[in-house]
């Protein structure tokens, strides 16, 4: 396995002047999307599915990974200037940055959150470079039985450590297995849940599904809470740089936030939003400045970020090497390899190197150039803050009936997307995590096809899944992710105290 | 997003509202009973493999409705109050008319699309919607929209070889 000689064709593939192009256009799309509230990369990507059918999947793909970096990169701006998070793995940052923000330390809190990015963001994808190749060849001897489980671990993490409910989890996990039934059965050939209607025995698109719920159903949200939500941009005085005392305080919450962030993202365990929440911890603990944190602790801000963007690189490792997403981003580019009839996984290495190569190196290149985007550049940017919501929550709604429309020129799946717009209405009204939904959709028709294969190959005996060692592991892993926010209140009973209720709650879930 | 209740300490009378979730958990069990009745008019298994495609489907319905009806114990007998105490606090917020509004916008929208052309829905609707999410500036949002709708429409047709509804606009375009 030649790593630099592969890594260096990649890149003489990722430096033609089209794909710097199209790496350039993703990572401003995805800091644009990262920065206006309401819209992220899931979003973006969806939407640019059905006009990327005739692309080139290296120029697509290449694009996408500037989204999904660029998102994570602009999201740390609105948190900072604006206190309402673009995206759930930012909540943290709003923390100590709009605090920074209120002191007059706006510039240093963005250009902490940019270059700790950019460090993790490094750090971690040479990471994937060696890290990938490595569990692709180990994967190759995965069974069908070993994917179900990782499945499950991956369902399981993303529903139980993420949200403030696992039955509110679950149960947006339950609609999206239902949608991703929906359609022909690829095993069987049978019709299922198509209620007679023929539009129906495709299945629901993921455009459809995904457009609803995230964007119109956002949009939808805000319009309900009109006139209660009043958020102020914090103007950043002077200028986006840090003094020395600050980066001297950052560079090692950069670098641990990194370490933590990686492995947490590449396990799939629930994506970005835990270890920012640990980044925090941590750094919280170590600091020499205590009483600041609270009040605009810079390392509050340089931890998480680094967290946050080593994560997200580390979903792609899962994704890429096992065909597993672990957030509804990786979900949707998990449905973009599928339009272009590429399967993620170990064989992808073997049979797209070109592709997967053009990747990894389009993501050392995507992340000088949102150093430079957000470092110099980011005063424009603050600028979005200050487009007027109505019109950009009308723009997402034309941009997202363009979407599905496009894809099909049919008004039938327009409408279903309302539908399912509403139903994103009252998810968020009651707190039902998105990601979850989005997950099962994508993911649930292959655990099936999985399942079915091991039964298959097992003859019927069900013991399969718990008589071969890794996916018995891997399953236990699952139920240990179900206990894992429960452990207080569990110990707290076995030592005979009275248990402090409910469960410890990372994140929100909420992503889009 | 916005600040919500994080709980309120045991004995404070904050408002709760158990309506909208009974509603939601009720519809919940209802898509769970219409699952697993439609796993019946799934066609049986065909021969070799031991699980069929009624298996998966089955398991979905049934976990469907467990969650369901976990979901209304939540909001009645072990009732949720953090749950109860957004629900009010949703309720209280909701500007029912600016949803019910942004709906008919979107459907009508929908509909337009063909007749009218992209162009002029488009253009339509991003200033009726801006209004109806509290802006005050027709003008600018009328420009706004006719900017979209063009642009739209041209990057669309020309370079990205998409078409769209040209509608009403047909003989000019």
């Amino acid at each position: 396995m030649d790593v630099f000689g592969n890594l260096l064709q990649g890149f003489a593939t990722a430096l033609r002047p089209e794909h710097l192009l199209f790496a350039a256009i993703g990572v401003s799309l995805g800091t644009l999307v990262g920065v206006l509230p309401g819209i992220g990369p899931a979003l973006t990507v969806a939407l640019l599915l059905p006009l990327t059918y005739d692309f080139d999947p290296i120029a697509a793909f290449i694009m996408f990974a500037g989204i999904y970096y660029g998102g994570m990169y602009g999201g740390s701006t609105t948190s900072i200037l604006l206190n309402t998070p673009g995206e759930s793995a930012s909540v943290v940052t709003a923390l100590e940055g709009f605090k920074m923000a209120m002191r007059g330390r706006g510039g240093a809190a963005l250009a902490t959150a940019a270059i700790g990015s950019f460090v993790a963001g490094t750090v971690s994808t040479l990471a994937i470079t060696f890290l990938a190749p490595f569990i692709a060849s180990v994967a190759i001897t995965f069974q069908p039985a070993d994917y179900f489980a990782l499945m499950v671990l991956a369902f399981v993490s993303v529903t139980a450590l993420v949200g403030r409910s696992l039955l509110r989890g679950l149960i947006s996990l339950f609609v999206g297995l239902f949608i991703g039934l929906i359609g022909i059965d690829q095993v069987s050939g049978q019709a299922r849940f198509t209620f007679g209607v023929p539009q129906l025995l495709d299945g629901l698109d993921i455009v459809v599904v995904a457009v609803g719920l995230f964007a119109v159903g956002e949009a939808l949200y805000v319009a309900s809470r009109l006139g209660h939500d009043k958020p102020q941009v914090v103007a950043i005085e002077g200028s986006v740089w840090m003094t020395r005392e600050e980066f001297r305080r950052s560079w090692k919450p950069w670098l641990r936030g990194a370490a933590i962030g990686f492995p947490m993202g590449a396990l799939p365990a629930g994506g970005a939003e835990i270890p920012t929440f640990i980044s925090y911890s941590v750094e919280k603990r170590l600091t020499k400045y205590p009483e600041e944190f609270g009040k605009g602790a810079i390392e509050g801000v340089a931890g998480p970020e680094a967290a946050n963007n080593a994560a997200f690189s580390g979903v792609l490792v899962p994704l890429l090497t096992l065909g597993i997403p672990t957030s509804a981003t990786a979900a949707i580019l998990l449905a973009a390899f599928q339009i272009y009839n590429l399967q993620p996984g170990p064989q992808l290495f073997q049979n797209e190197p070109d592709l997967v190569w053009a990747l990894i190196a389009s993501l050392y290149i995507g992340n000088v150039m949102l150093l430079v985007l957000n470092l110099p550049l980011v005063k424009i940017w603050v600028k979005l803050l200050e487009v007027p919501r109505a019109l950009l929550y009308a723009a997402i709604l034309v941009f997202a009936t363009l979407g599905v429309y496009s894809v099909s020129n049919s008004l039938i799946d327009v409408l279903v997307m309302y539908v399912i717009g509403v139903i994103g209405f009252f998810m968020r009204r009651y707190d039902f995590p998105v990601g979850p939904t989005i997950l099962g959709v994508i993911l649930g028709p292959l655990m099936e096809k999985q399942f079915r294969d091991a039964v298959s190959i097992s003859q019927g005996d069900l013991s399969i899944f718990v008589t071969r060692p890794l996916s018995l592991v891997l399953l236990l892993a699952a139920a240990g992710a179900i206990l894992v926010p429960y452990l207080p209140r569990i110990v707290a009973r076995a030592r005979g105290r009275r248990a402090r209720k409910g469960r410890i709650v990372f994140g929100d879930g909420v992503e889009d | 997003m916005s600040e919500r209740p994080v709980g309120a300490p045991e004995g404070t009378a904050a408002a709760r509202s158990f309506a909208g979730p009974r509603t939601v958990g009720v519809l919940l069990l209802l898509v769970g009973i219409v699952v697993l009745l439609g796993t019946f008019q799934i066609g049986g298994a065909t021969g070799f493999r031991p699980i069929g495609p009624r298996f998966v489907p089955t398991v979905v319905g049934i976990g469907l409705m467990l969650l369901a009806i976990a979901f209304l114990v939540r909001t009645t007998a072990r009732p949720d109050l953090w749950l109860a105490e957004r629900a009010a606090e949703e309720e209280r917020a909701t500007s029912w008319p600016t949803v019910g509004g942004v709906a008919l916008a979107l459907v009508a929208y929908a509909v337009g699309l063909a007749p009218l052309g992209y162009i002029i829905a488009t253009a339509l609707f991003i200033p009726i919607v801006a209004r109806l999410l509290g802006s005050a500036n027709l003008a600018r949002d009328a420009v706004v929209g006719l900017a979209i709708g063009l642009a739209v429409w041209f990057g669309f047709t020309e370079f990205l070889g998409v078409r769209l509804p040209a509608g009403l606009l047909d003989p000019l375009l």
